[in-house]
């Protein structure tokens, strides 16, 4: 059985008068420790599979069940617990706490559960040793992206989810955070989840998930996934 | 250009932001309605006063004098300038009869201070009252109310009649309070209601109070400082028109009373005099009644005696006449016993005569008999003999028929007993047998014929028995019985022969001797006829002799008779002469006892009149003595007698206006404050809109009007809506505290132009300027820069974390917040000072309220321990004194303390009234404690009175501004000034006191000490009790006064009823506040903050812990606006108890604990309940949609 098995997952949102399906019968499977890549336009509902599998959202209908776990019947309780320990977050406009310092944004994780790493190591291992007492606001892009990253990983999630974390930083930057996350899945074995509608992003993973019109179109394994420095955009 | 899309978006923004918009109007509402509501109560409460008074024109001075007021005062009066008008009235303080019921009986005003008629009428007729309209409920119209008057020191009464009917229910104009009407001299002390009567009605050559009206006060505010610099100048000029009266008045009155006490004097002597003259008049008639009875009483001797002497001689000569009478009688009895005897003689001859002839009669009728007699014998002879032979025959018939009867019987019996005895020979042969039939027959044929033969015989026998032998035997038995009767007759037949043969042989006899006798009786009768007539001679003599006498005693008769008549007649009228003169004397004697006892009866009370009249003259002479100087007083509506009401009543209004500066200005400014975040945030929020209208070409004012428009429309909702309740629910809040006090009409709200333009006002400044200043700073930006999400405020370090050691122990959680709360400053401030300021309204609200409401239980459970002072007069009988310390010493009655009880004044106070100081001067200083506890209120020690200088109370210190050392003046009861040193300040929370040893009173008074009054300790210290003793006190002629503690807290208790309930919507007000602050700030923060509260649920926070991360910073602000607000309410108290307490009371400054509770539970509970709010928002927020955006 794989670590992430999703079975049939509908999503529909009621939008006033008329129904629409973000997720149509979505089924797939990832292994763990692989780097997974979901692709797909604008509205394709990739973003919506990373909320149900981030536990922030819930499925209409079907099975998500990670590492054994079925999270789609989760109460919110169980939903914030499984987030709090299970889950590591990297958005496109890395959501720091503007009022922390680089640190203190990874402590408000790493506060919060039972044998996190030692949150001023994960800003070193993410290359921002000199910026460790920084606001956000100091910080640039690629670096406030990385503060981010180590606020994800600083509390050992089982599953690394990230969403257009390249989205909003330049092409070099993007590739260093990209890196970082690779290593992630490659070096400390973690199970890592990327949403993106960059193409040329796809190659780095171990597994690609197409998604069109709210449904899986194809499913591609990368028995050799290409290097970082190989891609181009 | 309409631009009807732009206006459509600012309606959506007020649509959409229902929350914002209406906690902007909230606090405007907040704001407005306590500065409108504050600013008009007070004004609205003095123009409803002022109208009343000027409906019932009433007195602007009232002039009252202790002697009344004279035409000479009456005179200096009107020469006042300026009056417009002055009215004279009595009045008079008396009881509800049979109950301690004080009323002030006004004469009816013509015009200044008339009544409101609440129903009825006023009194037209010297009988009718018009009552107090708070009796209604006790009394009808048409009820009787009986009063009693107590009569003054010199016995007089002022009232014509104690008994009216209520015609009408009526309230004051210038007793405006129905619980505290001030002091009387009636009932318990302290005045309980009024009623007007008639002028008529009362019977007094003065009058007892001026009532004055003045030109220039008329059009003025009655609480204005014109009205009130104006006033005082009439005053002065009253005051120096009267000066020289008290004097001149003393005089008058001194040698009025003088003029009585001599007219008095001499109709005393006049009465004295009348006395003593009746009684030697009395004496004067006794001696002539006595003369008069003595002269009668000789008469009447006289008459008795004359009369007795005529009498003996009648008796003399009527006792000779019955002697005479006597031998009349004697002699006419003789004359009829020889009368008598001759008749006698003369009848006996007669009858002898008779009686002879009789017997001559009778001898020859015998000798007729004789010859008859000898026949009949030879007759009677021949007859007896015929019988005998007669009676033989019969005897022999009856014989033979009788022998004939009994043969035949015989006969008859011998044939049937033959017959038998052949039957039976017959019937014994056919027995025989053997006989023949034909023998039989024969035998048979001859039985039945001798049968047939005995039985004929048989019948014959019986027919001759029945026919012919019974009835001749009984014809034979009935000859016998005649035979046997005629036997008898014969035998007496010739009895009576031989009776009648005897008889006639004695008779035969008797004849010659009648002849012998009958010759004797003719010779007697001849001798009698002779000596009958001597006798007849002799008795005609003696008749003659007595006819004589006769004649001579008739005459004497006659004589006596006369005498006797003319005795009685003489009698008679010596008699009735005799009565006349009784009668004369028992009615003289009548008239004298008619008078004597008069007098008896009179005499006494006369006496007794004329006594008491003396004992009065002495104790009025004694009064002329010491007839003090009078006062003249012209007191304003504050301070006339039964004018606290109005006092009270302009003192609650003040109060109202003390808060008014500095309530609303508090509320609006933090109200204002929050409305500026919010108004700015609500900027911030709608940026991108803005860059966005901006980059479609509308000018930068279209977008401005968003905010303006929308700020103006929450401001002004909020605005109309506070203005329109502070113009209403405020000042009925307010009348409904004050007036269960006042008779006052409901108050009159009106419309107040220039504070609602102030509420509008400020309500712009804070709400629409800083929407439009926070607008045009952004605005300021080009549209470019407009469309980028504004960059989040940056973290920095802040000053804590350079305090290493504390910063390094806090927990993570702890320093977020730490940092968080001094990121965003400008929310900080305001939700430290909104909570503040809600926190220091609700401290100095409860403050107010603790210190107003233990006021009178420090004052009266740990200060002042006496119950009442009561006031004795001066020069006391040793009668009225031992009354008095008879009740001092009642049962009821715990314990006294003889004091010097004076009332001070002294002008001081932001209205410069004359403040009554209660001065008491104990006889000895021992136990003083239990009486009246002197101490230093915040160190609450004793303080002790010193030999020299006074203690004064707290309030009467702070208002003079003294402090001990310091020298005070102050006016004593005579108005004279004194001055004296301050000892000590002793807590005192009601009235001012003025309390000093004995020395220290002589020193400061010049003058030696007497004690005029007691402070009494009850038993039984009920209410009820204390003016059932009061009342007591009061009934003794030696009372001046009764004061009790009940006064003062009656006066208070308005105000303090009043501010409670001011503060109590303060309170409200406050809370109000503090809620919508709070829910806005909160708002505010998690609008603001929702991207980095979607973040950390992301993260894995529990609910708990994002609303903490969030909350925990509103809880640490909340804490400390709550200690700022502590600070800033304590300031706020204390400048309330500076501005408002009225001059005669202190609010006690002390802080107390609960004061802090209750605002820092309530602000606990709003932040708690506004947590949970929150806590369900952030629960229910969409994170992905926060986290989605990009701002």
């Amino acid at each position: 059985m794989s670590y992430i098995d999703v079975k049939h997952s509908t999503k529909r949102y009621q939008m006033g008068e008329t129904e629409i399906l973000a997720n149509n019968d979505v089924s797939f499977q990832i292994e763990k420790g692989e780097l997974a890549i979901i692709l797909g336009a604008s509205g394709a509902g990739k973003s919506t599979i990373l909320n149900i599998l981030g536990g922030m959202d819930t499925n209409s209908s079907g099975d998500v069940i990670i590492d054994g776990q079925n999270i789609s019947h989760f109460s919110s309780r169980e939903l914030t617990a499984y987030r709090r320990t299970d889950i590591g977050f990297v958005f496109q406009f890395y959501n720091l706490v503007p009022n922390l310092t680089a640190k203190e944004n990874v402590e408000l994780a790493s506060e919060i559960v039972e044998g996190a790493q030692d949150p001023t190591q994960t800003l070193i291992d993410v290359g921002l040793a000199k910026r460790i007492d920084n606001f956000p606001a100091q910080l640039s892009g690629g670096e406030q992206q990385r503060v981010a990253i180590a606020r994800a990983v600083a509390k050992n999630p089982k599953i690394l989810l990230c969403d257009e974390p390249t989205g909003a930083l330049d092409y070099e930057t993007g590739k260093q955070v990209l890196q970082i996350i690779q290593d992630m899945a490659r070096k400390h074995g973690s199970t890592v989840i990327v949403v993106t509608h960059n193409a040329a992003i796809a190659p780095i993973g171990d597994r690609v998930i197409h998604m069109r019109d709210a449904k899986v179109s194809q499913i591609t394994q990368n028995t050799h996934p290409a290097a970082i420095e190989n891609i181009e955009w | 250009m309409t631009k009807h899309i732009l206006w459509k978006d600012i309606w959506q923004a007020i649509g959409k932001s229902k929350g914002r918009f209406l906690s902007i109007a909230g606090l405007m509402a907040i704001g407005s309605f306590a500065l409108v509501g504050l600013k008009v109560a007070g004004p609205d409460m003095r123009a409803t006063g002022a109208d009343y008074a000027n409906r019932l024109n009433v007195a602007d001075v009232t002039v009252i004098g202790d002697y009344g007021l004279d035409q000479s005062d009456q005179a200096k009066l009107k020469a006042v300038k300026g009056t417009s008008k002055v009215e004279y009235g009595y009045l008079k303080d008396v009881t509800i009869k049979g109950k301690t019921t004080s009323l002030r009986l006004f004469s009816k005003p013509s015009t200044i201070s008339t009544y409101d008629v609440k129903a009825g009428r006023m009194p037209t007729a010297v009988n009718e009252v018009a009552l107090d309209a708070e009796y209604q409920g006790q009394y009808k119209l048409g009820d009787t109310l009986r009063v009693t008057e107590k009569a003054d020191a010199t016995g007089a009464k002022v009232l014509r009649r104690t008994k009216f009917k209520i015609v009408g229910f009526v309230s004051s104009g210038e007793i405006l309070s129905s619980v505290n009407m001030g002091e009387t001299t009636a009932g318990t002390g302290e005045l309980n209601g009024y009623a007007v009567i008639l002028p008529s009605a009362f019977d007094s050559d003065v009058y007892m109070l001026a009532r004055m009206r003045f030109t220039d006060l008329k059009t003025v505010d009655p609480y204005g400082n014109t009205y009130k610099d104006r006033l005082q100048t009439h005053k002065t000029a009253i005051d120096k028109a009267l000066k020289t009266q008290p004097k001149n008045r003393l005089a008058q009155l001194q040698t009025e009373a003088e003029t009585t006490i001599a007219s008095n004097q001499a109709k005393l002597d006049a009465a004295a005099k009348k006395l003593s003259d009746t009684q030697a008049k009395l004496q004067a008639g006794r001696r002539q009644l006595d003369a008069g009875q003595a002269e009668l009483t000789a008469k009447q001797k006289a008459l008795t005696t004359q009369v007795t002497a005529a009498q003996k001689k009648l008796d003399d000569g009527a006792a000779q006449l019955k002697t005479a009478a006597a031998k009349l009688s004697a002699a006419k009895q003789q004359l009829a016993q020889a009368d008598t005897k001759l008749r006698a003689g003369a009848q006996e001859l007669a009858t002898k005569r008779d009686e002879l002839a009789k017997a001559e009669a009778k001898l020859a009728t015998a000798q007729k008999q004789l010859t008859a007699a000898a026949a009949q014998l030879k007759t009677a002879k021949q007859q007896l003999t015929t019988g005998q032979q007669t009676i033989a025959k019969t005897q022999a018939t009856l014989t033979s028929k009788k022998k004939q009867l009994t043969a035949a019987n015989t006969q008859y019996k011998t044939g049937l007993a033959q017959l038998q005895a052949a039957v039976a020979q017959l019937e014994k042969q056919l027995a025989q047998s053997g006989l023949s039939a034909t023998q039989q027959a024969q035998l048979t044929a001859q039985l039945k014929a001798t049968q047939a033969n005995l039985t004929a015989t048989q019948q014959a026998y019986a027919t001759f028995q029945s026919g012919t032998y019974d009835p001749g035997m009984a014809q034979i038995a009935a000859g016998t019985n005649q035979l046997a009767a005629a036997k008898s007759e014969l035998a007496q037949k010739q009895k009576q022969y031989d009776a009648s043969e005897a008889r006639y042989q004695t008779q035969r006899t008797a004849y010659p001797q009648g002849k012998a006798k009958a010759a004797t009786a003719q010779t007697q009768i001849t001798q009698g006829a002779k000596t009958l007539a001597a006798s007849q001679q002799l008795y005609e003599k003696n008749l003659a002799t007595y006819n004589a006498g006769l004649k001579e005693y008739q005459a004497k008769t006659a004589e006596l008779a006369q005498g006797k008549a003319t005795l009685a007649t003489q009698k008679q009228s010596g008699e009735a002469q005799l009565a006349a003169a009784k009668k004369t004397l028992a009615s003289k004697e009548q008239t004298y006892k008619k008078g004597a006892a008069d007098f008896a009866k009179q005499a006494p009370a006369a006496r007794a009149e004329i006594k008491s009249g003396e004992t009065k003259l002495v104790a009025a002479k004694k009064q002329v003595k010491q007839l003090a100087l009078p006062t003249y007083t012209a007191y304003s509506r504050r301070e006339m007698p039964g004018g606290i009401g109005y006092k009270t009543y302009t003192t609650v209004s003040e109060i109202i206006d003390a808060l008014a500066n500095v309530f609303p200005i508090f509320l609006y400014f933090v109200a204002a404050l929050v409305t500026f975040t919010t108004m700015g945030r609500f900027v911030d929020e709608e940026r991108i809109n803005a860059g966005t209208l901006r980059a479609l070409g509308y000018e930068p004012k279209d977008v401005t009007r968003k905010f303006t428009v929308y700020g103006f429309a929450a401001s002004m909702l909020g605005t109309l809506i506070g203005v329109a309740a502070g113009h209403t629910l405020l000042p009925l809040i307010v009348y409904n505290a004050y007036s269960d006090g006042f008779t006052l009409p409901r108050i009159t709200l009106a419309f107040h132009p220039w504070v609602t333009l102030a509420a509008i006002a400020l309500a712009l400044l804070s709400a629409v300027l800083p929407a439009y200043l926070s607008a045009k700073g952004e605005l300021a930006a080009n549209p470019a820069e407009l469309l980028l999400p504004k960059p989040p405020v940056a973290g920095s370090k802040i000053f804590l974390e350079r305090i290493t050691p504390v910063w390094n122990h806090l927990s993570f959680t702890h320093k977020v917040t730490a940092r968080n709360t001094f990121r965003y400053k400008k929310r900080m401030l305001m939700t430290i000072f909104g909570v503040a300021g809600a926190v220091a309204l609700l401290l100095t609200g409860y403050s107010v309220r603790a210190s107003i409401g233990g006021m009178s239980q420090t004052q009266f459970g740990g200060i002042i321990h006496y119950d009442m002072i009561v006031a004795k007069n001066s020069g006391l009988t040793s009668a009225e004194t031992r009354e008095f310390a008879k009740q001092a010493e009642s049962d009821a009655i715990k314990s006294t303390k003889a004091i010097h009880y004076e009332s001070l004044s002294k002008v001081a106070g932001k209205n410069n009234d004359s403040q009554a100081i209660t001065l008491i001067v104990p006889q000895t200083t021992a136990k003083f404690e239990q009486y009246v506890e002197t101490r230093n209120r915040k160190t609450q020690t004793a303080l002790p009175l010193q030999s020299s200088g006074a203690i004064i109370s707290e309030r009467l210190a702070n208002l003079v501004g003294a402090k001990v050392g310091d020298t005070i003046s102050f006016k004593d009861a005579s108005d004279v000034t004194r001055h004296v040193t301050i000892s000590g300040i002793t807590e005192m929370y009601m009235g001012h006191f003025m309390i000093m040893s004995r020395t220290a009173y002589e020193k400061a008074f010049a003058t030696d000490y007497t004690t005029n009054g007691e402070l009494v300790i009850l038993k039984n210290r009920s209410q009820a009790n204390v003016e059932a003793q009061a009342a007591k006190f009061m009934a003794l002629s030696a009372t001046a006064g009764v004061v009790q503690n009940t006064t003062l807290t009656n006066q208070i208790d308005t105000i303090v009823k009043s501010l409670n309930k001011i503060m109590l919507v303060l309170i409200i007000v406050a809370g109000l506040l503090g809620v919508v602050i709070l829910y806005n700030l909160t708002n505010i923060n998690v609008s603001e903050r929702i991207r980095e509260l979607s973040t950390i649920k992301v993260l894995g926070f529990f609910d708990n812990e994002v609303t903490m991360y969030i909350y925990r910073e509103t809880i640490l602000l909340t804490g400390i606006g709550i200690l700022v607000g502590f600070g800033i309410g304590d300031v706020l108290f204390r400048y309330i108890l500076a501005v408002v307490p009225p001059d005669e009371v202190m609010f006690n400054p002390a802080l107390v604990g609960t004061s802090f509770l209750w605002p820092t539970l309530l602000i606990a509970v709003i932040t708690a309940v506004l947590g949970w709010v929150v806590s369900r928002t952030l629960k229910n927020v969409d994170m992905l949609a926060a986290l989605k955006s990009v701002d």
